[in-house]
C-alpha cells in the first residue's frame, strides 16, 4: 500500500476502538470484495487492491469506508448480487471512494454498480462504465445521497424497455451530485430524483446524439438548487421538454452559474418547471439565443394529464374495491 | 546412473504394458458372461470396452471406473429403459473420461424429477449415436469444473418436464463443467424445460437440429443461465405453438453472470417461429456483446436480437 494510500486510511479511520482495516485483493486477507463484506462490522474501512474483481459484494453493515487504493483502478465488474448491482448497500453511513464499476446487466434492466437502499450513502471519486444502471439509490426514509467527482458514461442497456439512469434515487432529504461528468449515454438519462432536497452543482451532462430519451434530468418535488452545472447537447440529441424537467410540489427552485450549449435546431430550455413554485433565476446563466433558462410552457396540458392520470387510478381502485366488496356479499349469501 | 534410469523406464514400461494387457471386453447380453449392463458395471476395471448386445434391457448402472467405453449395438437394438440408480439415472458416471455410444436409454423417472438418461458425476464424458427418449433429463450433469461433455450424432426426443415442483428437468443440463459441445444432434419436443440448459463455462453448438414442432412445450432452446462463452453454428431453432416460453431461441444471463463470457457467437442458423408471439434469436443479458451474422429469420414475428451486440447479414 502507498503512503498516500495509508495516509488516507488513517484519515478516515472512525474513532472506535474496534473498527479494522480489512484489506482485499489477491493474496490478502479477504481475496475479493465480497469475502470482506461478509467479515465487515460496523464502522470498518475495506481497502481494496487495485486490480479486475469479476465478483460483486453485498454490505449490510453501517458507517463502512470502502476504498480503492491509489496505484491503478480497483474494477468491479460483470457481476450482480441479488439481481440489483455490483455493491449492494444496506448499511447506513457507508461511503464509496477511488472505485469502477462495469458491465453490469440484470434482467429486469435495473442493473446497478451501487444498488443503494440505506441512508447517508457517499459516493466519490468512482467511475461507472457501462452499466444498465450507475446508482440506484432507494432510502428507507430521510437521509442524504452525495455523488461527488464520479464519472458515469456508457450508461444504459435494456432487454425491456425501461429507462436507465445513471442516477436515480428516492425518498432521500437531500440528494447532491456535484462536479461529476455524464456523458455517451447508451441509452436513457441521466438523473431522476425525488427528494426534499436535490443539488446539482457543478456538473457536466453530454447528449452525444443518437441514444438518449426524455429530459436529462427529471426532479420531482422538493427544493431544487441548479448551480455551475454546464451542458452539451449535439446536433442529434434527444428532443426533450427540457434538459432539466421539474414536476410535483416544489418548495424553492434556484438556477445559477449555469451554461447550456446546444448544437442542435431545437430550442431546448435548461429548466422545464412544471411545478407550482417560480424558480428564482440569477442573470449568470448562459444559454444559445432564443433560448429559455426557464420556461413553464405546457404546464397546464401537463396538469390536466397528470389530474386525468390520478382519476384514472382513483377509477381503477373503486372499481377494485367494489369487485372485492361484491364477492365477499356473494360468498357470505352462498 | 544410467543403468538405474534405464531399469526405471522398463519399470513404467512394465507397469504400462500390464494396464494395457488387463483392459478388457466384457460383453452384455442374453448368454453373455454379464447378462445386464449392471452386472458389467460391477467388475468394469479402467480401460475397460463394454459391448452390449442387442436386447431391451429393464437395468440401470453405476459406471465408476475411469477410460471405459460402452458401447451397444445401435439406437434400435440397445435400449435401456425405467429402472433409475440411486434414485437418479439409468446411467450413472461416476468415472472419469468415459465414452458411452450406440444405444437408447429411455422412460427415466424419479420422484424428485431428475431422474435421467446419463447423471455425469465423475469426469469427462463423451456420447455418440445416442438417443434419449422420454426421461425427465436426458443428461444431467453434476459441477465438474474440469470436465468436458462432448455429444455428437445424437437424438433427445420429449425429454423434459417442470411437475415437481423442485425446478425443471431439461432435453441437457449442464452444471459447471469446463466445455459442452453438441454436434449433429437432433432435438424435438422437449417437454417445459429447456431442450439445452448449460452452465459451463463454454457451450458449443454446432450442426444441430433443435426444434418444438407442433407438440413441444419446451421453454428456451438454449439457456445459458448464468453467462459463459457461447457459440452456436449451422443450427435450425424451432419455436413451436405450444412453447410454455415465447421470449427466445438462445438466452444468456438470465439467472444472472456468475461467470465470464469471452463472446456470444451466433452464426449461419436458421430461426424459425411457427407461431404468432415475438421472439428472438438471441437475447442477450449479458455486457458482452452477441455477434450474429448470416443467420435466416423465418416467421413475421421471429426477430433476431435483443441486448447487447451486433446483427449482420
Amino acid at each position: 500500500m502507498s503512503l498516500r494510500a495509508a495516509a488516507l486510511l488513517l484519515a478516515v479511520l472512525p474513532a472506535t476502538a474496534h473498527a479494522r482495516v480489512l484489506l482485499v485483493g489477491p493474496g490478502r486477507d479477504y481475496d475479493k470484495p465480497s469475502l470482506a463484506a461478509r467479515a465487515a462490522q460496523p464502522g470498518d474501512t475495506i481497502s481494496i487492491a487495485p486490480g479486475e474483481y469479476f465478483d460483486c459484494a453485498t454490505w449490510d453493515a453501517d458507517n463502512l469506508t470502502i476504498i480503492g487504493e491509489d496505484g491503478g483502478d480497483t474494477v468491479l465488474t460483470d457481476v450482480a448480487c441479488g439481481g440489483k448491482g455490483a455493491f449492494v448497500i444496506a448499511g447506513n453511513g457507508v461511503v464509496v471512494r477511488h472505485i469502477t464499476f462495469t458491465r453490469i446487466r440484470v434482467p429486469d434492466d435495473n442493473g446497478a454498480g451501487i444498488r443503494g437502499g440505506g441512508r447517508d450513502l457517499t459516493v466519490r471519486d468512482s467511475r461507472f462504465v457501462n452499466t444498465q444502471m450507475g446508482i440506484l439509490a432507494d432510502s428507507p426514509g430521510g437521509g442524504f445521497l452525495r455523488v461527488e467527482n464520479c464519472i458515469f458514461a456508457e450508461i444504459g442497456s435494456t432487454l425491456n424497455g425501461r429507462v436507465n439512469y445513471a442516477v436515480r434515487a428516492s425518498n432521500f432529504d437531500l440528494v447532491r451530485v456535484a462536479h461529476s461528468e455524464f456523458s455517451k449515454a447508451r441509452a436513457g438519462a441521466d438523473m431522476s430524483i425525488a427528494a426534499a432536497r436535490t443539488e446539482l452543482v457543478g456538473n457536466h451532462l453530454a447528449d452525444e446524439g443518437g441514444h438518449m430519451t426524455g429530459p436529462m434530468v427529471l426532479v420531482q418535488g422538493g427544493a431544487l438548487l441548479l448551480e455551475g452545472n454546464t451542458i452539451d447537447l449535439a446536433a442529434g440529441a434527444a428532443e426533450r421538454q427540457g434538459v432539466v424537467l421539474a414536476t410535483g410540489i416544489a418548495t424553492a427552485i434556484a438556477v445559477r452559474g449555469n451554461t447550456l450549449r446546444n448544437a442542435g435546431s431545437a430550442a431546448t430550455p435548461l429548466l422545464r418547471n412544471w411545478t407550482d413554485r417560480d424558480a428564482t433565476v440569477a442573470p449568470d446563466n448562459i444559454v444559445p439565443a432564443g433560448t429559455d433558462v426557464v420556461t413553464d410552457a405546457g404546464i397546464v396540458w401537463h396538469h390536466i394529464r397528470a389530474t386525468a392520470a390520478d382519476m384514472r387510478d382513483t377509477v381503477h381502485e373503486l372499481y377494485r374495491v367494489a369487485r372485492h366488496l361484491a364477492a365477499t356479499l356473494v360468498h357470505m349469501v352462498r | 546412473m544410467q543403468a538405474m534410469s534405464v531399469g526405471r523406464a522398463a519399470a513404467i514400461l512394465i507397469l504400462l504394458g500390464c494396464s494395457a494387457a488387463s483392459a478388457a471386453t466384457l460383453e452384455v447380453g442374453e448368454g453373455k458372461k454379464y447378462a445386464n449392463p449392471s452386472a458389467a458395471a460391477e467388475v468394469a476395471h479402467d480401460g475397460d470396452h463394454i459391448v452390449i448386445a442387442k436386447g431391451e434391457y429393464f437395468d440401470c448402472a453405476f459406471w465408476r471406473a475411469n477410460n471405459l467405453v460402452i458401447e451397444g449395438a445401435g439406437p434400435d437394438a440397445t435400449v435401456i429403459t425405467d429402472k433409475t440408480c440411486g434414485g437418479k439415472a439409468l446411467f450413472v458416471m461416476d468415472g472419469d473420461n468415459i465414452v458411452v455410444r450406440n444405444l437408447t436409454l429411455t422412460r427415466a423417472r424419479v420422484p424428485d424429477g431428475n431422474g435421467a438418461g446419463i447423471r455425469s458425476e465423475g469426469g469427462s464424458l463423451t456420447v455418440e449415436h445416442v438417443r434419449f427418449v422420454n426421461n425427465q433429463d436426458g443428461i444431467l450433469s453434476s459441477a465438474l469444473p474440469q470436465s468436458t461433455m462432448i455429444i455428437r450424432d445424437s437424438e433427445f426426443i420429449r425429454n423434459g418436464t417442470c411437475e415437481n415442483g423442485g425446478g425443471c428437468a431439461h432435453g441437457i443440463y449442464i452444471n459447471e463443467n469446463k466445455l459442452l459441445r453438441v454436434e449433429r444432434t437432433k432435438f424435438f419436443e422437449t417437454k417445459q424445460g429447456h431442450h439445452i440448459k448449460s452452465r459451463g463455462a463454454r457451450t458449443e453448438i454446432v450442426d444441430c437440429d433443435i426444434a418444438d414442432g407442433p407438440n413441444g412445450t419446451a421453454s428456451y432452446s438454449i439457456d445459458i443461465p448464468n453467462g459463459g462463452s457461447v457459440v452456436v453454428r449451422n443450427t435450425r431453432i424451432e419455436k413451436g405453438p405450444k412453447s410454455e416460453n415465447h421470449d427466445a431461441g438462445l438466452i444468456v444471463g438470465e439467472e444472472g453472470v456468475t461467470q465470464r463470457t469471452q463472446e456470444i457467437t451466433v452464426e449461419n442458423n436458421t430461426f424459425t417461429v411457427d407461431a404468432d408471439y415475438p421472439s428472438y434469436l438471441v437475447k442477450n443479458a449479458t455486457a458482452t456483446e452477441a455477434h450474429l451474422k448470416g443467420n435466416k429469420i423465418v416467421g413475421p414475428s421471429a426477430k433476431a436480437l435483443r441486448g447487447d451486440g451486433t446483427v449482420e447479414e
